[in-house]
């Protein structure tokens, strides 16, 4: 598709109609009501969780093991104005503040459960375990895959690392 | 006279409806979904409270978290128009980084569950808890920020997810 954009404008034709068209079809999602979420919830859990898990096995078994980026160490920039321990509290702080907004409005989701424990159980399972689990899924994953291309792929759908 | 009536017949379809029996009171501040919900609207369990924290964990930003504590990093820098490579990234090892995570998951985790409590305790929304703190009033400007915010968000995964539809030179899929 031929970009009709001029050239400074930030997007291209094609990513924009690309994006007009996921648009119109997950509106009609905002009309389901909350008590009926779960469907939703497990169609999404089990794609992107064997999605996830099968992109791992396939990747370690073409490249038989994983890339250096595996085994990247400690290289904090020498210049760098900030020890490792408040680089890592700085980490810390950000990955909160994505979550900050979220984390505001629990209240408008915690007051469909029928059980308190039901909201402790699934925070748990899937904010801890589940979350970790992907971020270690996905460092594997690109470790591994630095191993096929030579590269480092952290986004999978584009852009290069 | 008969847009008028015609208009009269919208104004009647599209006015919000409650069941009195129900203590469904409809007006400015209140509504369906705006009432301490009864107990038989409330239907999540265990699962639907993973389902929900998934939207924030099955993710590709997730995936990706690592890439912000280790080496170098890309971003697209809107004022030369080109993707740039930074090697100012945190530069921390595997471990490191890992710890980061599993510690901010367990204080999102902990924060999350003490401000939702009002929720599990009351059954009230965002919306209506605003209103001891801002005043009834006053809590349109912290349900405005969040509606903006709600915006952003959606244009964000429009954007992403379109993003990922396309086939891209170094994709991972075509590879």
């Amino acid at each position: 598709m031929p970009n009709t954009f001029s050239a400074n404008f930030p997007t291209t034709t094609d990513q924009f109609v690309g994006f007009v068209i996921f648009w119109f079809l997950s509106t009609p999602f905002l009309w389901l009501r909350p008590e009926r979420f779960q469907i939703p919830f497990m169609v999404m859990c089990t794609w992107c969780g064997l999605g996830m898990f099968a992109w791992m096995v396939w990747a370690l078994a073409t490249a038989k093991g994983v890339g250096p980026l595996w085994n990247s160490g400690q290289r904090v920039p020498a210049g760098s104005m900030w020890s490792t321990s408040w680089l890592i509290m700085s980490g810390i702080n950000q990955s909160i503040g994505g979550f900050a907004a979220g984390i505001t409005n629990g209240s408008d989701f915690s007051r469909y459960a029928s059980k308190r424990r039901n909201y402790i159980y699934g925070t748990v399972t899937s904010c801890v375990i589940t979350s970790v689990l992907v971020s270690l899924v996905g460092l594997v994953t690109a470790a591994a895959g630095q191993k096929i291309y030579g590269e480092v792929y952290w986004n999978p759908p584009g852009e290069r690392f | 006279m008969a847009l008028r009536n015609r208009l009269a017949v919208i104004n009647q379809k599209i006015r919000l409806t409650g069941d009195d029996e129900k203590h469904e009171q409809t007006d400015a501040w209140s509504n369906r979904d705006l009432i301490p919900l009864p107990p038989e609207r409330r239907t999540w369990g265990s699962f639907s409270y993973f389902g929900f924290w998934a939207i924030a964990s099955l993710n590709i930003a997730n995936w990706q978290t690592p890439s912000t504590f280790l080496g170098r990093f890309t971003r697209f820098d809107i004022s030369v128009d080109k993707q740039l490579t930074y090697s100012t990234a945190m530069g921390l090892s595997v471990p490191q980084s890992m710890l980061i995570i599993v510690v901010s998951r367990i204080l999102i985790a902990l924060f999350s569950t003490i401000i939702a409590w009002i929720g599990l305790k009351w059954h009230i929304g965002f919306t209506v808890q605003n209103r001891y703190s801002w005043g009834m009033v006053g809590s349109f400007i912290p349900l405005s920020q969040r509606i903006l915010l709600n915006f952003i968000w959606n244009a964000v995964q429009c954007k992403q997810t379109s993003d990922s539809w396309q086939p891209k030179e170094y994709s991972f899929l075509t590879h």
